[in-house]
């Protein structure tokens, strides 16, 4: 008997190609190894299959199921599932999408994709504590230098077309028409403290900060850099505001 | 709420049941999560949390590969025993199989060549995730569709020696070894009687398959947990409790998911043929 990491390393191929590297290891006396080899090709295609489903909802519902399944079959075939939690099979899908020729006439899919992403991700992310507006109030006021980071459950990124307002829309039992527009907007997703998911358009300012505090540099800095100068700053300060009370930030660390 | 576990069957928790199960009081044993739906945080891990404190929970686990050739995924491990930690639950079980290597995952579960390197590897491997979550856990049998050539050992044969090394229990799934049994032309009363009589088997599953036929006009049984429970499985499961004592059993139903009732009552037909047993037992035992 070949070492159990041939055999292994054979088998795995075999069920994402659908090729047959290790039919030499199977019993074929009796049974026909070939077709029963496909049995696994075909679960790992239908699972896979699945799991995109469940975490894209919203663009199978635009291309529709067949369109989605060819679509699924050609993403599987370029991206394996690396870990053995499902709920994270699937990142890579906006970025193929855009590069996926049979889906040029849906300009907008990466971005809807993008969005889909983010939604499952904030869903199941993992429980921590965010700081309210009053924690945040009193680390201002005691330590100049603390630093904040982003909750787990918290996602933003650019959109090139107005793909948050066509993705709410298909949260709708009936669809309007929605006019596509070519847009540059940043979008931001989060997970509040009582578990719902909400998803809105934000500032440039406000992305800067988010940056910033990703970054790792005091949260005072990066207030700094992300309001000097601004024109009205009465609406960062209500924007800033509001991502604060839904719970965005949470203690990173640094010098208190 | 109080169950007697040993009286009643569980089934498997499923998103559709899981508010019916919450709001109204439905006369389980128990219920099985699968491990792998609850990892990370938010709304469905806290609606786990509220199940395990009206029911016993057990823990059942897709996606850790127990069998594989390059070592553990540690952040699996710690992922699951976060779970076991905030639920407790009453069992912790996987596979004999695997569904990784090298980095590349699959959403199946995978044969093993029951030779001796695959023993050695799954002792290691079963000794080491029950030292890290501190628990015993069960090891179930997959559905075979086939079989590898030049083998050390049959599979109830490596199940004993598994048990016997690692000191985990079994789960020993009937509908399992119904479709192994046929796809692989070999009696199913003759496997349950390989499995040694010592206390390890503490779960038996329940499930239903669907018959396909291959080009070759070949019937092939596939393990979709999307039916009742078969005529033979019955029989067969009847036939296991006669060997064994002492062990829950759990109804399986995992596509096309039918209402919770419909649960319920494949799990109550568990029930009444345990009863049937226990009443056979104390008949022998008086008489």
């Amino acid at each position: 008997m070949p070492a159990l990491r041939d055999i292994q390393s054979a088998f795995i191929h075999d069920a994402y190609t659908g090729e047959q590297t290790s039919i030499g290891y199977l019993n074929d006396y009796k049974l026909n190894s070939s077709e029963r080899l496909d049995i696994y090709y075909n679960n790992t295609v239908l699972g896979l299959t699945d799991v995109l489903a469940t975490t894209y909802p919203v663009l199978q519902k635009i291309v529709g199921e067949n369109f989605f399944r060819t679509l699924a079959r050609f993403y599987i075939e370029t991206f394996s599932q690396v870990t053995g939690d499902r709920h994270k099979y699937g990142e890579e899908l906006a970025s193929f999408l855009s590069t996926y020729e049979p889906a040029v006439s849906w300009p907008y899919l990466p971005d809807v994709a993008a969005i889909e992403w983010a939604y499952f991700q904030a869903t199941i992310a993992d429980d921590v504590a965010a700081l309210d507006f009053n924690g945040l109030t009193d680390l201002i006021s005691e330590y100049p230098n603390f630093i904040v980071s982003l909750h787990p459950g918290v996602h933003y990124f650019e959109l090139n077309f107005n793909a948050l307002e066509i993705w709410k829309e298909h949260q709708k039992n009936r669809i309007e028409i929605i006019e596509l527009q070519k847009t540059q907007q940043t979008v931001l997703i989060w997970r509040d403290q009582s578990d719902d998911i909400y998803l809105q358009n934000i500032s440039k300012p406000l992305k800067k900060l988010l940056m910033r505090c990703q970054e790792g540099i005091s949260f005072g800095q990066a207030m700094f850099q992300s309001s000097d100068g601004l024109e009205n700053l009465t609406s960062f300060q209500q924007e800033f505001a509001q991502v604060v009370s839904s719970g965005v930030f949470i203690y990173a660390d640094g010098d208190k | 709420m109080q169950y007697n576990l040993s009286d009643l069957s569980g089934i498997g928790l499923r998103a559709p049941h899981v508010r019916e199960l919450l709001t109204s009081e439905v006369k389980v044993g128990f219920l099985e999560a699968h491990s792998e739906n609850y990892f990370g945080g938010g709304k469905p891990r806290k609606l786990l949390s509220r199940i395990a404190e009206t029911y016993p929970l057990s823990l059942h686990s897709v996606g850790l590969s127990l069998g594989r050739a390059d070592g553990l995924d540690q952040k699996h491990i710690s992922q699951i025993k976060s779970l076991v930690d905030e639920i407790n639950p009453i069992f912790v079980s996987e596979h004999l199989s695997w569904s990784a290597y090298n980095h590349i995952h699959v959403p199946d579960l995978l044969p093993i060549p029951f030779i001796n390197e695959a023993m050695d590897i799954f002792v290691d491997h079963v000794s080491e995730f029950q030292d890290k979550i501190g628990q015993q856990i069960l090891i179930e049998n997959p559905s075979n569709y086939l079989a590898f050539d030049n083998l050390d050992y049959s599979e109830p044969e490596f199940l004993n020696e598994l048990a016997e090394r690692s000191g985990c229990g079994l789960l020993l799934d009937i509908n399992n070894i119904r479709v192994s049994a046929h796809n692989l032309n070999y009696d199913p009363k003759a496997y349950i009687d390989s499995i040694r009589i010592d206390g390890r088997v503490k779960e038996f599953h329940l499930a239903g398959y669907q018959i396909n036929k291959l080009d070759n006009g070949e019937e092939i049984y596939l393990d979709t947990h999307g039916k009742p429970v078969y005529p033979e499985v019955w029989d067969l499961y009847e036939y296991a409790l006669n060997r064994f004592s002492d062990v829950k059993t759990l109804i399986e139903w995992d596509v096309d998911i039918p209402e919770l009732a419909v649960l319920v009552a494949e799990a109550n037909k568990a029930n009444i043929i345990i009863n049937k047993q226990v009443k056979k037992e104390s008949n022998a035992c008086t008489s």
